[in-house]
Order: structure tokens, then sequence, then C-alpha cells
């Protein structure tokens, strides 16, 4: 726990400087999971000022203080769907759909080496994402709940309020899909790697 | 064999996406847009109790106008279907019956009288 009961008590009860002490020390955790949730970096402060806005308005519905934490991690899951809900269609230019002049004119541009590292964070994010797609929101959540977040089995128990082994066979299955997604995405990266090959001989005449 | 191979690829995936996504430090402007949000939805908080009643008393009122409506037609119905002299004596109400009774069923025409 980041904060004693006691302060929770004192939000619960209305008290606003009890409010700030509780969204000032759980912010960040809260805008790191965020971000690993909607992998949007644009929209984190958005949707975590959401997560605090809903905390603000159901805090009297905490039955004892002793169960905040795994609390508002269900309400940031939830706050973190309906975004994703939202803006599942929104189009957003990857670097994947770039072509090869516009990626070439963009590393002429940012040649630093903190450009080509961000580039990088960006291309792992988006794979991420993609990998991601594959499974379900539900199992999205649990997943970088798990993996990235490093919670433990007890935690994401008082989380999705199911028990531990429903729990690992819905790990397990989220598993053995994004996995089978990332065989997929590998086979495709090597395929249009050994085409950018023959492409690169037939130009040169090889 | 192959499959754990994948695996521990996946764990390599799964660590450098915690790498590339670090906590991030809130903006200075978090707080007070946060509670900006919090002013703003509080302002406009007694709409929702608002359309909560206004759904509730709906059906409600409703009801209450059919149970009126049946209450005021009813009576109305049980008297149309009644004699119109409904606290006349039973011995006017024969008298009448017997006066009925007496009327020829059939009106003769001016020529069939003739005829006759």
């Amino acid at each position: 726990m980041l904060v004693d009961f006691e302060v929770i008590r004192r939000a619960q009860s209305g008290d606003e400087a009890a409010f700030n002490e509780l969204v000032q020390a759980y912010r960040k955790r809260i805008l790191g999971t965020v971000f690993r949730l909607v992998g949007r970096p644009e929209d984190v402060e958005d949707v975590s000022q959401e997560v605090f806005l809903r905390l603000y308005y159901s805090l009297n519905q905490l039955r004892t203080a002793e169960v905040f934490e795994p609390w508002l991690y269900r309400l940031t899951i939830n706050a973190a769907y309906d975004y994703l809900r939202k803006h599942r269609r929104r189009p957003e230019t990857r670097m994947a759909d770039l072509s090869e002049e516009q990626v070439a004119a963009a590393d002429i541009l940012a040649g630093s080496r903190e450009a080509l590292d961000e580039k990088r964070k960006v291309q792992i994010r988006e794979m991420v994402g993609l990998m991601l797609d594959h499974v379900s929101d539900q199992d999205r959540s649990l997943l970088i709940l798990k993996e990235v977040q490093g919670l433990s089995l007890k935690e994401l128990e008082a989380i999705y309020q199911v028990n531990e082994n429903a729990l690992k066979v819905r790990l397990f299955r989220a598993r053995q899909r994004v996995l089978k997604a990332f065989e997929q995405y590998e086979k495709q990266e090597q395929k249009e790697k050994e085409q950018r090959v023959k492409d690169f001989s037939r130009g040169r005449g090889i | 064999m192959r499959e754990n191979e994948g695996a521990e690829k996946l764990e390599l995936l799964w660590e450098a996406y915690r790498r590339v996504t670090p906590e991030p430090e809130p903006g200075p402007n978090f707080m007070p847009e946060l509670w900006a949000r919090i002013d703003a939805s509080r302002s406009v908080s007694w709409v929702g109790p608002l359309k909560q009643l206004v759904a509730r008393l709906l059906p409600v009122t409703a009801a209450l106008i059919l149970a009126m409506g049946a209450y005021i037609w009813i009576p109305q119905f049980r008297s149309a279907g009644r004699s119109a002299t409904p606290d006349a004596p039973y011995v006017d109400v024969l008298a009448a019956e017997m006066m009925e009774d007496q009327q020829p069923a059939v009106w003769l025409t001016k020529g069939e009288e003739q005829r006759k």
C-alpha cells in the first residue's frame, strides 16, 4: 500500500486533501498501467484522469480500505477498456505503414541516436500492440498485468475476483494465442526480408 | 522445443515492452486538470438523478392515468347496459312491455288496407 488506510477512510468521508494525497501517491503507477494497457502516450494522462474521476465518485462504494488497490486496478482496467473500445478504429500512422522513402526521409531528418532509440521504442510498442490484438480486451489486460507489470496471481485474483485455477487457464490460453500471433509475425517478417534481398539483387542485376 | 524457443522470445518481448513503457511522470497540469474535470462533472451531476427520477415516475403516472380512466369509464358502461328506467316499479315495467306486445308487428301501407 502506498498510503495509510486512514487516508483512504478520510477520502471516503469527503476530505479533499486526503483525496489529493491518494491521487499523488498512485498517479505514477496508474499512468504506467494505463500506458501499458492502451499503448498511446498521447492519451495516457486523459485516461488516468478518467480513472481518478471515477475513483472520486465511487469511493463511497468501497467496502473496506484494505481492498483499495485491487479496486483501483479494476477502475483502471475498465477505463482502459472504454478507451480501447472508443479508439480501436481510429487510424494511426504506424512506422510499418510508411513507405520505404518516408521511413528513409524520417531517418535522415531525425538521424540522431535519440531519434533512432525512439523509433525502436515505437516499433516494440507496435509489435506488442499487434500481438495483443489477437486476444480479447480482458486477456490483454490480464497479460499486461501479469507479464509486464509483474503482478502475482494472488493480486490478480483480487482484481478479477476469480480463483487461481481459472486465472491460470485463462493466462495459458492467452499466452498460446499471443505466441501463435508472434510466430506468424516472425514468419511474415522473414518473408519480407527475403523479398527485400531479392528486389535488391534484381535491382543490381546480380 | 520450438514452442519453448517461441516462449523465450516472447518473454524477451515482454521485457523489452516493460523497458520502453516506463511509468511516465505526470505533467504539471495533471492535478489542476483533474480537479477541473471533477468540478465540471459536479455541476451537471444533478441531471443524472433527475433523469432517474423521471424514468421512475413515468410508468407510475401512466398506471395512475389508466386506473383513473377505468374508474370513470366502467360505471358509465355498466349503467348503459341497464334498462332506461332502472328505478321504475315492477308493475310499470310490465305495463310497458304489454304495450309493446299489443302493437302490430308489421305496419300495413294504405294500399294494402284498401285491398283487404
